[in-house]
């Protein structure tokens, strides 16, 4: 009897454990994955900031990555969905750029696999900026600025590996890891407000918002679908996977109130009609996740929850460098 | 009191077999931050080493991570995944480096599965999670038995590590950290080496390693 009493509690310890979500904590810039396991030089990341504002990288010449991932607008446009280089509409939402250096995957379906690797996906894509690498790569070598420091840099030159490679080292920059939050961690109990004290208690409790939005970034780096209606088949259409219809991956929230409007669609134009959103359960329920469901917040829990997403602060001042 | 003679040459023969065993002890020491995990091991030319393919290993997840960070195999040998997370998850693996790839398929809560690999010896293959993307681990399939797994962590640089009991025909120690240059060296009984071990063609760390009784 003893021994079946000790089997019980160890199986609900390991239960009980489990089922609490990754801990809300300040991210560490140790946890960056490098791609050569060490931080970027000074030069590689002004490199990379001046490519990412410079329109030739689209085929017309009127768009930079900047152009929709604005960051006096969030490293967003501010649109519902975004527009391309042409000038024809995209499918979803630019997504923020805040603290992808400890990201795993990228763009909303989560298609690419490294920063690197997603650089190079909207410079090509006909949709967005449309320009052929092969047409990019001796556009920059007209340059005598990227020819020198792309050398200097890299050694082997200009290539579309290190434009992808100097783009991410850039992106890896945008840290927002000193928010009020950040410091009410930290022991300045003063650091929040009490809305957003009790913000944090519904974000962790009630509002179940850590289910998904969890750890150091507040994203679980998974694909859920919430009930946003429509029929974008989301992670499913990269990996066939039927249960991942509609899923999306969970943004990480830092510095969320700049970035919006919300949800993969842009359907949610500020944070108070985000979290009405998630109250009410979503607006559709065909493959929505078990974890959506009615919240049963009152306005007081509403405000609270936004006064915490407030917290989440910390504004990155880029300065627009000189295109060469 | 007479000892027979084929007394003492058994003695003998099962001493000389010990004496053939040795110890390979060394220390990797990484410049600045570590990598992820790392394997090295002792094989030998001719020589089959690897257990029989009955030894299983075992790999868990519990908070969002496995529960090590490499597993080691031998061709034709199985594996069990646990999930001991009250969410589901699904191991898989699409490595470009060996072209493997696997699925474990959705593992609800408390469940369990083995799968059996027959890779080629010496593949180290990278696995993950089809909804959690950030868990990681690989998988070794070892050639030999006399291998040490290494889990680095961020902010420790030197990791020791001993190899016993080595057969004397095995001469050839490797190394493999995924993503770095994998090396093998050989190293006879008495022997002390020191090796750079690389990434890209950049040094990333030392190995100090010797041989003896």
């Amino acid at each position: 009897m003893k021994r079946i009493n000790i089997a019980l509690m160890g199986f609900l310890m390991t239960f009980s454990f489990s089922l609490y979500a990754s801990k809300l904590v300040t991210p560490s810039l140790d946890d960056i994955e490098y791609p050569d396991d060490e931080a970027p030089s000074a030069r590689e990341v002004e490199l990379g900031k001046t490519l990412f504002f410079d329109p030739r990288l689209s085929l017309n010449e009127k768009q930079s990555c900047a152009t929709c991932h604005n960051p006096d607008l969030g490293f967003g446009e501010g649109l519902e969905t975004g527009i391309g280089t042409m000038g024809g509409g995209l499918g979803r939402n630019t997504p923020h750029i805040y603290n992808l250096a400890w990201n795993v995957s990228f763009f909303w379906d989560g298609r690419a696999g490294s920063l690197e690797e997603q650089a190079l996906g909207p410079i090509q894509a006909a949709g967005e900026m449309n320009l052929p690498l092969e047409k990019l790569l001796p556009r920059l070598k007209g340059v005598k600025y990227y020819q020198d420091t792309f050398n200097a840099v890299y050694g082997d030159g200009i290539t579309a590996q290190n434009v992808g490679r100097a783009i991410a080292a850039f992106e890896r920059t945008l840290n927002a890891i000193n928010t009020p939050f950040d410091k009410y961690l930290a022991g300045d109990k003063t650091a929040m407000g009490p809305a957003a004290v009790r913000g944090l208690a519904l974000f962790e409790g009630k509002a179940n918002c850590t289910k998904c939005h969890d750890g150091a970034n507040l994203t679980d780096n998974s694909y859920h679908n919430i009930g946003i209606k429509g029929d974008d088949k989301g992670r499913a259409g990269i990996n066939g996977e039927a249960s991942m219809t509609g899923a999306f991956k969970t943004p990480g929230l830092r510095n969320v109130v700049f970035t919006a409007p919300y949800m993969h669609d842009g359907s949610e134009a500020s944070l108070e009609s985000v979290v009405k959103f998630y109250n009410r359960g979503g607006d559709q329920k065909k493959g929505r996740s078990d974890i959506i469901k009615p919240l049963d917040l009152t306005k007081q829990d509403i405000y609270d929850l936004v006064a915490f997403l407030g917290a989440l602060t910390d504004p990155i001042d880029v300065v627009r460098p000189k295109i060469p | 009191m007479l000892v027979p003679r084929w007394f003492v040459l058994a003695i003998m023969s099962i001493s000389s077999v010990y004496s053939n065993a040795d110890t390979v002890k060394g220390e990797i020491i990484f410049d600045k931050k570590a990598s992820f995990s790392g394997v090295v091991y002792m094989t030998g030319k001719e020589t089959k080493t690897s257990p029989s393919p009955s030894n299983q290993s075992f790999v868990d997840q519990k908070d969002k991570r496995f529960t090590k960070k490499m597993v080691v195999t031998h061709t034709g040998s199985t594996i069990m995944f646990k999930n001991s997370d009250a969410i589901d998850h699904n191991i898989f693996a699409n490595d470009p480096g060996t072209g493997i790839k696997f699925d474990v398929g959705l593992m609800s809560p408390a469940q369990e599965k083995s799968i059996t690999f027959d890779w080629e010896e010496n593949s180290l293959v990278r696995f993950g999670c089809k909804i959690h993307p950030k868990m990681k681990s690989y998988i070794f399939a070892s050639p030999t038995e006399y291998f040490q797994v290494l889990e680095f962590e961020k902010k420790v640089k030197t990791y020791p590590f001993v190899l016993e009991n080595v057969p004397a025909n095995l001469l050839s120690l490797s190394l493999k950290i995924p993503k770095y240059e994998e090396f093998m060296i050989d190293l006879k009984n008495g022997e002390s080496k020191q090796v750079d071990v690389m990434r890209k063609g950049k040094k990333k760390a030392t190995m100090n390693v010797s041989r003896s009784d």
